[in-house]
């Protein structure tokens, strides 16, 4: 199944938000990090997936997803997670990832995340 | 009901294929993609790290479904590789883990059964899933 991402909205410098459909396999993984190579700015801090339509996830998505916390991390950032199927979550919680993660239960809690960041950057 | 894949065949080609071939039986669906999971853990490490090293790798994958019960029957050929014998995940914050190796864990804790032999140069793996076991909220019928 292929991989669609839709990049929400750009809510700030500091923040991204992508909409993910389909699988995050060896296929398409290399898909997700191209496109957060052109995406990600220099500071941003914050990556946000809405993963409600990720049909099944493998190690080379993870990979993806893991390389990204790390970068995030060391900007003092993080990487947010929402809606994501039981099998998927499934997967982040072998791989031990949840702890490290921003774990939302749907878009809206996402959302309101999102929208905080944004106002207190433009404070 | 046995379906036979080849080593030339595309992720996405392999799963199509599971998909009509075992899409009317009415499998639990999140175990039908931890099966896809698994498929594309063992195609992406035999691509990395068998198929660099010999340009001629096959690999066959056989697929027998049973009363639910997915058995998934890896084999190619090269140096013994026993992917059971796997460590356990780390537990260290994510700023001081490895990026790599952790197709292994997943496919183990996926499987509620990974039996692994060699002979005569022949790697063979089997896996099972039962995909009947969480089909309380079935809604299939």
């Amino acid at each position: 199944m292929p991989l669609t991402i839709i990049e929400q909205y750009n809510t700030s410098d500091e923040a991204l938000s992508l909409e993910l459909q389909g699988s995050l396999d060896s296929d398409t993984a290399p898909q997700l990090d191209e496109r957060l190579a052109e995406a990600l700015g220099p500071s941003t801090r914050v990556v946000a997936f809405n993963m409600a339509g990720v049909t099944f996830v493998s190690s080379a998505g993870l990979r993806v997803i893991f390389k990204t916390l790390k970068l995030m991390k060391s900007r003092k950032g993080q990487v947010s997670v929402s809606q994501m199927s039981k099998g998927v979550k499934k997967v982040f919680e072998i791989v031990k990832l949840t702890p490290d993660l921003t774990i939302f239960a749907d878009q809206a809690e996402m959302d309101e995340y999102l929208e905080a960041i944004q106002r207190r950057e433009e404070l | 009901m046995a379906l036979s894949i080849q080593s030339s065949e595309t992720v996405a080609s392999i799963l199509q294929k599971i998909r009509d071939h075992y899409g009317a039986l009415c499998l639990d669906n999140d175990r039908v993609n931890e099966c896809y999971t698994i498929i594309d853990e063992f195609h992406s490490n035999i691509r990395a790290h068998v198929a660099t090293k010999n340009d001629h790798c096959q690999w066959s994958l056989e697929i027998v479904c049973h009363d639910g019960i997915m058995q998934l029957e890896f084999e190619y050929a090269g140096p013994g590789f026993d992917p059971t014998r796997v460590g356990p995940v780390s537990d260290q914050p994510v700023e001081s883990r490895p990026i790599g190796g952790l197709g292994l864990n997943i496919m183990a804790q996926l499987s509620d059964d990974m039996n692994y032999c060699y002979q005569d140069g022949v790697n063979k793996l089997t896996i099972t899933l039962d995909t009947t076991s969480s089909r309380e909220d079935d809604t299939c019928h």
